[in-house]
């Protein structure tokens, strides 16, 4: 599978310099895993994050070399110590990953950390349902506090032929589709590819016909100065 | 410090050596370089400055920890460091434990230094790639200033065209730009070394 519309290189580089907030970077997380020209994208950005890092002038460290070299020894002894235990360590993590998919649907081998995520927060599958929000649409929040820097980070399954109302943004918003597939105005959108759009973009998507289109989306929180849209003008059920 | 900057280190091959080797005497000078800088750059992501001496000091362990798993083929040392650095804040934020309060826009503050720092003498002979720190001085300011939100303040785009009033739209194309540009320079770690 090769993706076919990529986040932009700003998304990226974001990505790179650790800056996304954390729903978009699980988005974007997700995408690189089957994503080979933004995997290399991501490289080049963490290059230039080695390059700035060199640029920065050094604060004091606290720590007196002979401080360091004790807790080398340490970390050696230890690490020594540990050699055994580490091989089961490494196969209670494989289990961690093999565990049940708490969503309601199929997800792709490279969306594994948005289940990572439904684990880590310790939601199972029984708290985990659509939820209808318009005819032919239902939603999966993902709340946590964490995700305190963006307005909405939900997954959204659209019926076969489901016509979504245009719509604009108020922040910028991440779309990944992890199933079937959707059209509009910037072309067809299918399993692994992004949407990133601006906040100025309208557009109208329309799920394809043959199957349910399930995406993850996350909606940037809107800029300040932003507030006096009219509320006619908001976006649909806040997308 | 004294010595570190003004002579020519090829860090790649420092850490490779490390990694082999688990020289202290080496890991030390590597710590000396790159611990401070370490430190500067999680300053803007912790709550105080014990705290970013706290991470930094895990940063740099891990890098001992770790060094066998350095490929200098695949990733410069610097840009092998700083990923250990940003994924360790990026965890803390993840549990919460992270505290991004310290919203201050600082780059005017931190431009002077960064000025200061590369005017001094021999400054530009101890970086691995020097045709890249050339491009990243000779950025449009407002690209500059952009790269700097994004890389040491954390900020998203909505968050920096909050700050400088200006549309998404346009932190995003000046982001852009300035990654086209820079892309160029940045070379593949084992052609980098010939200083
Ligand atoms: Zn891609």
């Amino acid at each position: 599978m090769m993706p076919k519309h990529h986040p932009d290189d700003a998304t990226l580089m974001s990505y790179s310099a650790g800056s996304l907030p954390l729903g978009a970077h699980l988005l974007v997380e997700c995408h690189l895993a089957c994503c080979e020209h933004c995997r290399q994208r991501v490289t080049e950005g963490d290059a230039l994050g080695g390059a700035l890092l060199e640029r920065l002038p050094g604060a004091g460290m606290s720590m007196d070399k002979q401080a360091i070299l004790t807790l080398l020894d340490q970390i050696e002894s230890d690490q020594a110590q540990a050699g055994l235990v580490r091989s089961e360590k490494q196969g209670a993590l494989d289990s961690r990953w093999s565990a049940k998919n708490p969503l309601p649907f199929d997800l792709p081998d490279w969306a594994e950390p948005i289940k990572q995520w439904f684990h880590d927060n310790q939601i199972d599958a029984d708290s985990v349902q659509w939820q209808k929000v318009a005819p032919g649409i239902s939603q999966i929040k993902l709340e946590s506090a964490s995700f305190h820097r963006e307005k909405a980070v939900r997954l959204l399954k659209i019926a076969p032929g489901t016509c979504m109302p245009t719509h604009g943004h108020t922040g910028g918003e991440l779309t990944l589709i992890l199933q079937g597939s959707y059209s509009d105005e910037a072309g067809r959108f299918c399993i692994g590819d992004v949407a990133d759009l601006d906040p100025s973009i309208k557009h109208q998507p329309i799920a394809d016909r043959d199957q349910d289109c399930i995406c993850f989306i996350v909606t940037d929180a809107p800029l300040r100065f932003e507030g006096w849209i009219p509320k006619l003008m908001q976006p649909f059920f806040g997308l | 410090m004294e010595n570190v900057q003004s002579v020519s280190k090829n860090w790649n091959q420092i850490l490779t050596e490390i990694g082999k080797q688990r020289d202290r005497e080496q890991y030390f000078d590597l710590y000396q370089y790159f611990a401070p800088r370490v430190k500067t750059y999680l300053t803007r992501f912790t709550a105080s400055e014990a705290q970013a001496d706290e991470l930094a000091q895990e940063a740099l362990l891990q890098v001992w920890r770790k060094a066998e798993q350095y490929h200098a083929e695949k990733a410069a040392a610097s840009t092998w460091i700083f990923c250990i650095a940003r994924n360790l804040f990026i965890d803390q934020q993840r549990s919460g434990r992270g505290q991004l309060e310290q919203r201050t826009d600082s780059y005017h503050e931190h431009e002077q230094l960064l000025n200061q720092q590369t005017q001094e003498e021999g400054f530009d002979q101890g970086v691995s790639n020097r045709k890249l720190h050339q491009a990243l001085k000779e950025l449009p300011l407002m690209q500059a200033q952009l790269v700097y939100k994004s890389y040491f303040e954390g900020k998203s785009h909505s968050e920096i065209a909050g700050d400088l009033d200006i549309p998404i739209g346009s932190v995003k194309s000046g982001l852009r730009l300035a990654f086209n540009k820079l892309r160029a320079f940045i070379i593949p770690p084992h052609g980098e070394d010939s200083l």
